[in-house]
């Protein structure tokens, strides 16, 4: 689930993932692996005419 | 402290759990947060700067185990902090740099982590140039000292970038060194040709802002790109898959 919300000079958004595997080994056993992923960013800038900073980095690769 | 209309401020936080039913071997976990400082003079938009902390943790998961509870890759806690400062020169040169130091700790056991210091610091120094019309080019001389094994690696970078369209520029470039200017990535595995795409958002961010479609004059002084977006591919990447 993504969602994101964006106010005059703020920017907020964030991202739920949930993924659960069940895998038949082979002796016919099951293995259980539950994984949770969180993801936030935000961003605030005091002058909302201002554009973005132009990110100096990564620089390249 | 203080915001004025030239400090932009970003934040970001990643987190993952993975629980296995075969117990806490098979688990794995990853924390990234990221705060950022970004300086853009209203009255001087040829300077921008961004100093950024990172804390980085990585358990990799048991798919990355080797034998003997090891990793195939790293256990690492990281405290990073990064400064990045460019300056247009002219119309069509810009000048950039780039300093990083890593506190850096890392295990190769998971089970009983046994953490050992690896600080390192990354240097880089980067001209652009656009020229023509759709064309901009970059070159860029880099350093990583890793004091904790007296290791010195220097090298160099080019690419060349083609603009598709308004928002979308991609291009192709070689990398000489084999490490990588993230300082949370410990594999030397970078050296060879690679692809990138990075896309400029600031259309969506005027909308935002302004509270209407318009774009700002001030938008209109420069065009800036961004990498709010980018996609790397690197050839020797996927020939080893």
């Amino acid at each position: 689930m993504r969602m994101g919300y964006g106010l005059t000079k703020m920017q907020f958004s964030s991202a739920i993932e949930y993924r659960r595997d069940n895998a038949e080994q082979l002796d016919r056993t099951h293995t259980e692996t539950t994984t949770w992923l969180f993801r936030n960013n935000f961003k605030f800038a005091t002058d909302a005419r201002l554009a973005p900073y132009r990110q100096a980095g990564p620089l390249g690769q | 402290m203080q915001l004025t209309p030239d400090w932009r401020l970003i934040g970001k936080l990643d987190h993952s759990v993975s629980d296995s039913s075969l117990g806490e071997f098979y688990a794995g976990g990853y924390t990234e947060a990221v705060v950022g400082y970004a300086y853009r003079p209203v009255r001087n938009d040829r300077l921008n700067a961004l100093v950024k902390y990172t804390y980085f943790y990585n358990v990799p998961t048991t798919g990355q185990v080797g034998l003997q509870n090891t990793a195939a890759e790293f256990l690492q806690k990281s405290h990073i902090a990064a400064l990045d400062v460019n300056y247009d020169l002219t119309a069509n040169w810009s000048l950039g740099s780039k300093y990083a130091y890593r506190m850096g700790q890392e295990s190769l056991d998971r089970v009983n982590p046994s953490f050992f210091d690896n600080p390192a610091q990354l240097a880089v120094l980067r001209v652009d140039w656009r020229f023509l019309k759709e064309w901009d080019g970059l070159a860029e001389v880099r350093t990583l000292n890793l004091p904790d094994i007296n290791q010195r690696r220097r090298g160099a970078l080019a690419a060349i970038y083609r603009h598709i369209s308004k928002n979308l520029k991609a291009g192709v470039g070689y990398n000489f060194t084999d490490f990588s200017d993230d300082l949370t990535n410990l594999k030397y595995n970078h050296k060879g040709v690679f692809l990138n795409l990075i896309g400029l958002c600031d259309g969506r961010l005027a909308s935002l802002g302004s509270g209407h479609a318009g774009v700002q004059p001030l938008f209109r002084r420069k065009m800036y790109w961004y990498q709010d977006f980018s996609v790397h591919f690197r050839f020797l990447r996927l020939l080893s898959i």
